[in-house]
């Protein structure tokens, strides 16, 4: 045995010493000149190994041979694209300070560097950042059971359709949320509050509370701007808007353009975009289109919901949202004296804040918001076939006759004229004057054997006549003369 | 007459990818910056041309090649290498800070360098970037010009500043003192000096690092150059298992059995080689295979001496690997 094992450390030191004369002797070799070095793309590529086996072989044979090149990718690859820590940093200076010119005196003894525990920090940062992510995307995303209760009628929850984008709201957007997100507060409150365990649910009541009362005034004010249903009703038109939002917040709220017919909505739905339908007439702080006339019942609940703002449980004896409700424009400061726009915004409303809020979609969804590359045109495009378009940057809103009734799931715009949008069963369009839209024949090819078309879930394009449309399939068609004729990719 | 290359100029190309090149200028997006087609189109023509040299390559090898381009980021480059403002104003906004942190990561903890020297270096880049030396047409030519796509625009940049930054420092490394220098060469005339004693005492020393020299080229031909690389990084640079798995993008564990694995071959190969009988190197007589002590001893002549030209070894070992064209 004794034998054995002096046999295997003789082998072992052999193996070692072996090896370590090969590895210096391939470092003294360094056959080739600096003009054979890999330049930076190659040296980047291998790095990221983006290179093919044939290439990476290549180069590591004369990375293997050149100092400079392994100095270079060692350099590269401490310098990772996160911001490094000091320490971090201090080890990659040690490792550069260690690059020495063609002329280098070698010790034998020069020790080894050991920056395990860089790798260490990294490994205990990753799951860390991971974690943290998990939990901000809860909190913002907390489903409203958990602050409301479920089961009242009336309680108005701002719940997001499950095929929601988090689209970008514009800033015009956010500011008219902010002014209905209080009237769904009081409705929230007139709620029971007996399954209500969660604290955030507590600490919601009594800020709205102290909201509530400050709002009671401009309540009253918007009851005297609105008494009835027929006001109501006629505030879609422009000239009655100016005056409705003029003595509230001292800004023009934008009319609507054409508003399509609403679809019948489901109760909650219908709470949900009850807001939206009755201040601004038409699409109001979530894009929401014009609701139907104003019933009575719903100018009851509206003045019985202003006028007894101060005992959450005085909400109770009348009101009975079914439909739409008014709105009371709360955002802005001047109102009462005491609401500042910036802590209306950060009261917690079902869960969320008002900011998370406005990322929510109406029940008419908009699959697509798309922007041309410069200048502030807008298009949304969605549901039904919905498309509108916007010139001030998402302020206003214009609805454009569309080409085709179907679902919108992805569009391209080119310019502030040029714009394509796709979707399901095959349908595409295009607009070359930024206002009429043309259906375009998609590629024939792109059918099955039940002559039907694919969704349309992917779409670029280069300008008018230059697109690529990309199937749920995977299958990509592109076309350089307008759609007359597509080739696969 | 020899066919020319399709790579070679604008109009070949276009001729020849037009509509691929509509495609994947369509799918960078090239619209963004106002970019035409043509001008697209150069860039890919030149990231081909670089990456199949004077070859005549087929089109079903150039096509996917340019598919698994970076192409945003090329069109991105040569956005900004044409001088188009909205492409620059992107460029700074999204890659600045990144650049930052790498000359910082690079140059700062250097031990000689501070936070300003850092920008110094990172901004440095964007006059070369903008291109203000003029070819010998008198032409801008931006160093964007040398980005191909074929990896990340951003990490093309760190290399940049690598390549950059070690260069300085071999550079610097050149003007050793004589004294340093003399202290350099001591050793190897002390070598010179063991070596000659040592030939002196043992009359088969010669014979044996022949027999040595020739067993350890047909070792070599057996690593690959990874495996080469990873001897280099391990014993020269004296990396760690964690360090060079970095590099490699590799577990460190799946280094330390890489290594492993050829240290013992390489060991093997030898003995092995060195057991068998071979040709003497004139080719007239057989040298009979060494015994045990006699390898014992090779190894031990081979290590402390090792007067052996491994770039012979290896240009051997690629030759036979790559066999002329036709």
């Amino acid at each position: 045995m004794d034998s054995q094992d002096r046999d295997e450390s003789k082998n072992r030191q052999r193996e070692e010493a072996l090896a370590r004369r090969v590895g210096e002797a391939l470092d003294q070799m360094n056959p080739h000149g600096a003009g054979d070095c890999p330049d930076s793309e190659v040296i980047a590529a291998y790095a990221e190994q983006a290179l093919g086996p044939d290439e990476s072989e290549r180069w590591e044979g004369h990375f293997a041979t050149c100092a400079r090149c392994r100095k270079i990718l060692r350099v590269l690859a401490a310098s990772a694209e996160t911001p490094l820590a000091e320490k971090e940093v201090a080890q990659l200076g040690e490792l550069v300070s260690a690059i020495r010119g063609p002329v280098e005196i070698k010790g034998k003894s020069a020790g080894r560097t050991h920056p395990g525990f860089v790798d260490w920090r990294t490994r205990w940062l990753a799951p860390a950042l991971g974690v943290a992510a998990v939990l901000a995307v809860w909190f913002a995303m907390r489903p409203p059971w958990r602050a409301t209760n479920r089961g009242a009628p009336t309680t108005l929850i701002a719940q997001a359709p499950k095929e929601e984008v988090p689209l970008s709201p514009a800033p015009a957007e956010v500011d008219r949320l902010s002014r209905v997100a209080p009237q769904q507060d009081r409705k929230t409150q007139a709620a029971p509050l007996s399954d209500r365990s969660s604290e955030n649910a507590r600490s919601l009541n009594s800020s709205l509370g102290k909201l509530a009362k400050s709002l009671a005034e401009s309540g009253n004010a918007l009851e005297k701007a609105a008494p009835s249903a027929d006001e109501a009703k006629s505030s879609l038109q422009p000239e009655k808007e100016k005056k409705l939002s003029a003595p509230a917040n001292g800004r023009e709220i934008q009319p609507p353009a054409i508003p399509p017919p609403p679809p019948p909505l489901p109760k909650a739905q219908a709470a949900m975009e009850a807001p939206a339908a009755s201040q601004t007439g038409a699409k109001g702080a979530l894009g929401t289109p014009a609701s139907a006339p104003l019933p009575q019942s719903r100018a009851q609940s509206a003045a019985a919901g202003a006028a007894a703002p101060e005992v959450p449980a005085s909400t109770n004896q009348s009101v009975v949202v079914t439909e739409a409700a008014p709105q009371v424009a709360t955002a802005n400061g001047t109102i009462g004296g005491t609401i500042q726009q910036g802590s209306s915004k950060d009261l917690p409303l079902n869960g969320r804040n008002y900011k998370a809020l406005a990322t929510l979609r109406p029940a008419r969804g908009y699959s697509a918001l798309l922007k041309a590359t410069f200048g502030s045109t807008l298009w949304r495009a969605g549901k039904s076939g919905i498309i509108e378009r916007s010139v001030d940057a998402g302020k206003t809103w214009v609805s454009q006759a569309s080409p085709s009734q179907e679902d919108w799931l992805a569009g391209a715009a080119v310019s502030d004229t040029v714009c394509w949008v796709a979707g399901r069963n095959g349908a595409i369009a295009r607009t070359l004057d930024g206002v009429r839209w043309e259906p375009i024949s998609p590629p024939a090819q792109a059918a099955g054997t039940d002559a039907r078309l694919p969704d349309w879930t992917g779409i670029t394009a280069r300008d008018g006549q230059s697109a690529t449309i990309t199937a749920s399939d995977g299958r990509k068609f592109s076309t350089l003369d307008g759609g007359k004729t597509w080739f696969p990719q | 007459m020899p066919k020319e290359s399709s790579l070679t100029s604008l109009d070949r190309f276009l001729a020849q990818y037009t509509r691929l090149t509509g495609v994947l200028h369509a799918e960078a997006m090239c619209t963004r910056w106002g970019l035409a087609h043509e001008a697209f189109a150069e860039g890919l023509r030149r990231s081909a041309e670089k990456r199949f040299g004077g070859a005549h390559p087929d089109p079903s090898e150039v096509e996917p090649y340019l598919k698994s381009l970076h192409l945003e980021d090329l069109a991105l480059a040569c956005a900004c290498s044409e001088g188009i403002e909205k492409a620059w104003e992107f460029f700074m906004a999204h890659f600045r800070q990144d650049l930052r942190h790498a000359a910082s990561a690079i140059l700062r903890a250097s031990g000689r360098a501070d936070d300003a020297r850092a920008a110094e270096l990172a901004d440095s880049l964007y006059a070369e970037l903008y291109g203000v030396r003029s070819s010998a047409d008198g032409r801008r030519k931006s160093l964007f010009e040398y980005f191909h796509g074929r990896s990340k625009l951003s990490t093309w940049l760190r290399a940049v500043l690598a390549q950059r930054q070690v260069d300085i420092f071999r550079t610097s490394g050149r003007t050793v003192s004589l004294e340093a220098e003399m202290e350099g060469e001591a050793p190897r005339e002390f070598a010179d000096r063991t070596e000659s004693f040592r030939a002196d005492s043992d009359p088969d020393r010669e014979r044996y690092l022949g027999r040595f020299d020739r067993a350890l080229s047909v070792s070599l031909a057996g690593l690959t150059p990874r495996e080469r690389m990873i001897l280099a990084c391990y014993y020269v640079d004296q990396l760690t298992l964690a360090e060079i798995g970095r590099l490699l993008r590799e577990h460190e564990s799946t280094v330390s059995r890489h290594l492993e694995r050829m240290r013992r071959a390489l060991r093997e190969s030898v003995t092995q080689e060195l057991q068998r009988e071979t040709p003497a190197r004139d080719g007239s007589l057989a040298e009979p295979p060494l015994d045990a002590a006699q390898i014992e001893l090779a190894f031990e002549y081979a290590v402390e001496d090792w007067p052996f030209d491994l770039s012979k070894a290896l240009s051997a070992s690629e030759a036979a690997a790559d066999p002329p064209e036709e």
